[in-house]
């Protein structure tokens, strides 16, 4: 029986909201978990903070007896300083930065564009 | 609306023993789906084969070497806390645990003595009773085989005695024609003549007769002389 650490969505239309929980890695996300281990809420609050609490303790007794993190805890994981960053972190920062400067680009060549329009 | 029985198989485990809690979700899930279960695909889907989207290979190849040193990585931890933990629950028990069997332990160790003890007392009794009725026995014994040798002694002697007085009534070969001759000349008569009364006449070897009165006893019908 394998088991995973793992997000269960729960909250209502519009408002995501997870638990972070150990489960069998086959069973439906939202079945009874064998023990929820903390919460996540990915919608920044009024001072733009994305709060995760968890249980540590239960965490690493959950990992020593063998639960794989599933991406998103992963992630999770290693961004709170716990675990190595997930390499996907590594590319999602990747894919960001370019998109921005490719949006700074865009931005700076448009007010070229007007600046240009302006001046003729 | 269809329903599906969740089933658990395998051995139990302490996890198995956690989800024994009743869970409605899990036995009994609300399905809706989109068509009939057995309705066919639709038609303009039958040979529909959907765009793959597009691999950055670069991204890739960075990817493949991240995550095979995040997975050393996290194997490396998780076999820490493995240790870890180990070490955690065996110093906690150590405390309490150990020096409570020992004292369990010596507690049963002079109980054990005593029953110990006592079991040799009544043990050494008991051989020691042994050891006496045994030496009684023995003697016993012996003054039994030291009458039974008497007794044989005596017997022995006296059937010597008898048979030393049988020996002169024994016919040797010097005599044996004379007493040849005595039984040949014996004349034993069966006859006897009776009377009303019951009285037997018999006569004997010199002609005499002698009467034998009737009694109750059985009498020998001829008497030898």
């Amino acid at each position: 029986m394998s088991l995973a650490i793992r997000l269960a969505l729960h909250g209502c239309a519009n408002r995501p909201f997870y638990h972070i929980v150990v489960m069998q890695t086959h069973r439906a996300r939202n079945s009874r978990a064998i023990e929820q281990l903390g919460t996540f809420d990915p919608m920044p609050n009024k001072h733009d903070e994305k709060l995760v609490a968890l249980n540590f303790d239960r965490l690493k007794f959950w990992i020593a007896h063998g639960a794989e993190l599933t991406q998103p805890v992963g992630k999770l994981l290693g961004l709170s300083g716990y675990l190595p960053i997930h390499p996907m972190t590594y590319i999602t920062a990747k894919r960001n930065r370019e998109r921005a400067a490719a949006e700074l680009a865009q931005k700076e060549t448009q007010s070229t564009e007007t600046s240009s329009d302006d001046n003729s | 609306m269809f329903s599906r029985v969740g089933l658990l198989a395998g051995p139990r485990t302490m996890i198995m023993e956690a989800l024994d809690v009743p869970d409605k979700s899990s036995f009994l899930r609300l399905v809706r789906w989109r068509k009939r279960r057995w309705a066919p695909v639709n038609q303009s889907k039958i040979f529909f084969v959907p765009e793959r989207k597009p691999r950055n290979e670069e991204e890739l190849k960075e990817l493949k070497a991240t995550y095979d040193q995040y997975h050393t990585h996290i194997k490396a931890i998780r076999t820490y806390l493995m240790h870890d933990l180990a070490k955690e629950s065996h110093e906690k028990q150590d405390k309490s645990h150990v020096v409570e069997e020992a004292r369990v332990f010596a507690e049963l160790m002079e109980e054990n003595k005593r029953w110990n003890e006592e079991t040799a007392r009544i043990r050494e009794a008991r051989q020691a009773m042994e050891t006496a009725s045994r030496r009684e026995e023995l003697m016993q014994s012996l003054i039994n085989l030291e009458e039974e040798q008497r007794r044989q002694t005596v017997s022995a002697d006296s059937a010597v005695r008898t048979e030393k007085e049988l020996a002169k009534t024994f016919i040797d070969v010097d005599r044996l024609e004379e007493e040849i001759e005595k039984a040949l000349n014996v004349r034993i008569n069966y006859n006897f003549a009776i009377d009303l009364e019951g009285n037997k006449y018999i006569e004997m070897s010199d002609g005499s007769i002698e009467l034998q009165a009737k009694t109750t006893e059985k009498q020998p019908e001829a008497t030898q002389s």
